[in-house]
């Protein structure tokens, strides 16, 4: 095990760690490969396009955990229970899983359309704006566009996961709530939420590691743009790596973005793991 | 010994086992090569981008057997790669030393593979001569730095396409395209007059240059210093966003790269767009259908009594630095760049690459197609920035700045040309 760790995890991570402290530009052999130390990460620390990135990407990852965890309880909630056309409805959950992400960035380009697009169509329909929005045409709405098919492509995931959670919660401990009275609102926080503490500790780290890294959901349907209101940490290390082909600094990039998680992971880990 | 343990050495042994025969049956599958040796005959390889789709890989392989049959002693292996893949192919196959002998490559990739020295310098094959049979402007796409480091093989020009039934006399100046799409929106509610790109997309920076080349600015001056920033630059720039801006002429321009106009365009939704000689294919339809009937016409200029002027853009094919058969590999690229087979090619539907195709009556039988073959004399060529990918995100960018508002278009290229020579992306760097 000790091997195949070493192998497959240990080695990439230093491998990718050394790239970082050299400059290489595989476009620019004539400027050579030689070891610049630190220098990639000090020119990154004093680029303010990387700041704007980390800040995005920050962002980007909070905000649609969040709407992740929020919708996919909701649905957990609702489909706990048994019903009519249950695996109906499962089965339409999982359809945003099950569909390659970037066929439903492409997809969702055309209903973004500012002119044409059929969410301006229905908008305009119930009267909830007035004019067309050119969703992928500004910064804020292109941003918060391709946050929207990140979030609908992670919900199934987050509310299948917490539907189990859900279901495995002793029936006992609502019935003795119940019979001592207690609401809705107070079995909910008094003991469905923390019930499910494991299982949301988990769910968010996977999520916020994939979120973080959500490359899919950002390219196809905006590049990165407009200007870079949509690029992020991931984004901006595929430029950098394979488009400018500067392996030293997006060899750096990878590793800030290696660091930042499993920090933010251990942090994490500590901090809500359950006692 | 644990079972985990157990385990590993049971593969270890497998492998031990199974690797020799991998490498043998590696081995007899390189023999044939061995064996065409033998036979005094060489095989090389060649780079095809796009080898899934029919039409090219038709085209590609007839061109492969016309060649064999006429060289029986080279053997033309196609290697495909899918069009988005293809440079990087290039890249990490020049930098682990074994690229294709023959490579088919967007010209503008040129200077990149260059300064991998991954391109052989042609100018020792006598390709001076053979290069006059191209126009200066045709020319200048593959030339880097002084030499020819591949042919060019694919060309297009860009034309104004228009609704013939919406306008009677196409724009032929900047000023006109204003006039004349004001005129079809006031006729024609629901219908833009113009559509342009704005979309982090390489049709973005040719849509700007058409307008920057005909203001008479240049992205790089003849030294290989930045000149993007220039008064015409900004100039055109400004008028780029204006047509969305200040005119409101235009769908927001981020939305589109030039891929979808034609989309836009059979759908009755705008009047007038730029782009190639292949978009009659895009459309589906002929110039004279009625739903939406259209012609091209010339690109316009940017003020009466100037010349108009549009951006040359080219596939081209070079050969690797490193090939073991350089005079078998030129053998087929000089083939396949004589007139003769230059000009099957270009019949599909490309505009005619060398000076005395212009003239032939294949590419002169519609008003369509003759208007791209006259716009090549007015052609600049796309620049050579040492790395593309970079370079068109600047451009982009500057593009994005300008029509968002987020900048002046003064800011955005100064901007620009300040990014451009800190990355060192200018030929003069």
């Amino acid at each position: 095990m000790g091997i195949f760790l070493a192998g497959l995890v240990l080695y990439p991570i230093l491998k990718v760690f050394w790239e970082s402290t050299l400059h290489n530009i595989l476009t620019r052999p004539d400027e050579g490969i030689y070891f610049v130390g630190l220098d990639n990460y000090i020119k990154l620390a004093q680029d303010p396009t990387f700041w704007h990135t980390l800040g995005r990407t920050i962002a980007w990852t909070t905000i649609s955990v969040s709407a992740k965890v929020v919708a996919g309880f909701i649905f957990a909630m609702l489909l706990a229970d048994r019903f009519a056309f249950r695996r109906l409805y499962l089965t339409l959950l999982m359809i945003p899983w099950v569909t390659p992400i970037v066929v439903a960035s492409v997809t969702f380009r055309w209903i973004y359309n500012g002119d044409y697009g059929d969410l301006n169509y229905y908008l305009q329909q119930l009267h909830i704006t007035s004019s067309s929005i050119a969703w992928l045409g500004h910064g804020v709405t292109a941003f918060f566009a391709a946050m929207t098919i990140d979030v609908w492509v992670g919900v199934p995931f987050m509310a299948i996961a917490l539907m189990g959670g859900i279901q495995g919660i002793p029936e006992e401990l609502y019935e003795a709530a119940s019979m001592d009275g207690a609401g809705m609102w107070t079995r909910l926080w008094r003991i469905t939420i923390p019930q499910l503490m494991p299982v949301i500790f988990v769910t968010t780290t996977l999520s916020a590691v994939w979120t973080f890294n959500s490359f899919q959901a950002i390219w196809p349907l905006t590049g990165g743009g407009p200007v870079n209101a949509t690029q992020t940490l991931v984004v901006m290390t595929y430029q950098t790596a394979f488009g400018a082909f500067d392996m030293g600094r997006g060899s750096a990039l990878a590793t800030i973005t290696f660091a930042i998680l499993i920090t933010f992971s251990v942090i994490y880990w500590r901090r809500v793991r359950p006692r | 010994m644990t079972k985990m343990t157990k385990r590993l050495v049971v593969c270890a042994v497998a492998v031990a086992f199974v690797w020799p025969a991998i490498v043998s049956a590696h081995g007899q599958k390189e023999s044939p090569a061995s064996a065409s040796a033998a036979q005094g005959t060489t095989t090389i390889t060649y780079l095809a981008p796009g080898l899934s789709q029919p039409s090219t890989k038709r085209e590609d392989e007839a061109i492969v057997t016309a060649f064999e049959a006429s060289h029986p002693t080279i053997k033309v292996k196609l290697v495909g790669v899918a069009w988005n893949n293809a440079y990087t192919k290039v890249v990490n196959e020049v930098e682990a030393g074994n690229a294709q002998d023959v490579i088919y490559m967007g010209a503008r990739e040129v200077p990149a593979f260059v300064g991998m020295r991954g391109l052989m310098d042609l100018d020792q094959f006598g390709i001076g001569q053979k290069m006059n049979q191209y126009r200066e402007g045709v020319r200048d796409l593959t030339k880097y730095r002084g030499k020819y480091y591949a042919i060019p093989y694919s060309l297009s020009t860009k034309a104004l396409i228009y609704r013939t039934d919406l306008i009677k006399n196409p724009p032929k100046t900047w000023n006109q395209i204003v006039s004349v799409a004001q005129e079809v929106m006031a006729k024609h509610p629901g219908v833009y007059g113009y559509a342009m790109s704005g979309a982090k997309h390489v049709s973005t920076t040719s849509q700007y240059f058409n307008f920057l080349f005909q203001a008479g600015g240049r992205v790089f001056d003849s030294n290989g210093n930045v000149a993007i920033d220039s008064p015409a630059g900004i100039k055109a720039l400004t008028f780029y966003a204006d047509l969305y801006r200040k005119y409101h002429l235009t769908p927001n321009p981020i939305q589109y790269n030039r891929e979808q106009l034609p989309q836009l365009f059979k759908a009755g939704k705008i009047a007038m767009f730029v782009d190639g000689p292949w978009v009659k294919g895009a459309l589906g339809v002929p110039p004279d259908n009625k739903q939406v009937p259209y012609a091209a016409a010339a690109l316009p200029s940017e003020k009466a009594g100037v010349h108009s002027a549009t951006i040359l853009v080219a596939d081209a094919v070079g050969l690797y630095a490193k090939t073991a058969h350089p005079k078998a590999a030129w053998t087929f690229l000089d083939w396949m760049t004589s007139f003769k087979q230059q000009t099957t090619h270009d019949a599909q539907g490309m505009v005619p690459m060398q000076i005395r195709e212009e003239s032939l009556p294949q590419f002169n039988n519609s008003a369509y197609f003759t208007t791209y073959v006259g716009m090549v004399k007015y052609g600049v060529p796309q620049p050579h920035a040492t790395a593309w990918e970079p370079f068109q995100n600047i451009i982009v960018n500057a593009v994005q700045r300008a029509i968002t508002g987020d900048a002046t278009p003064a800011e955005a290229l100064a901007h620009a040309a300040q990014q451009i020579r800190q990355q060192k992306l200018n030929p003069g760097a």
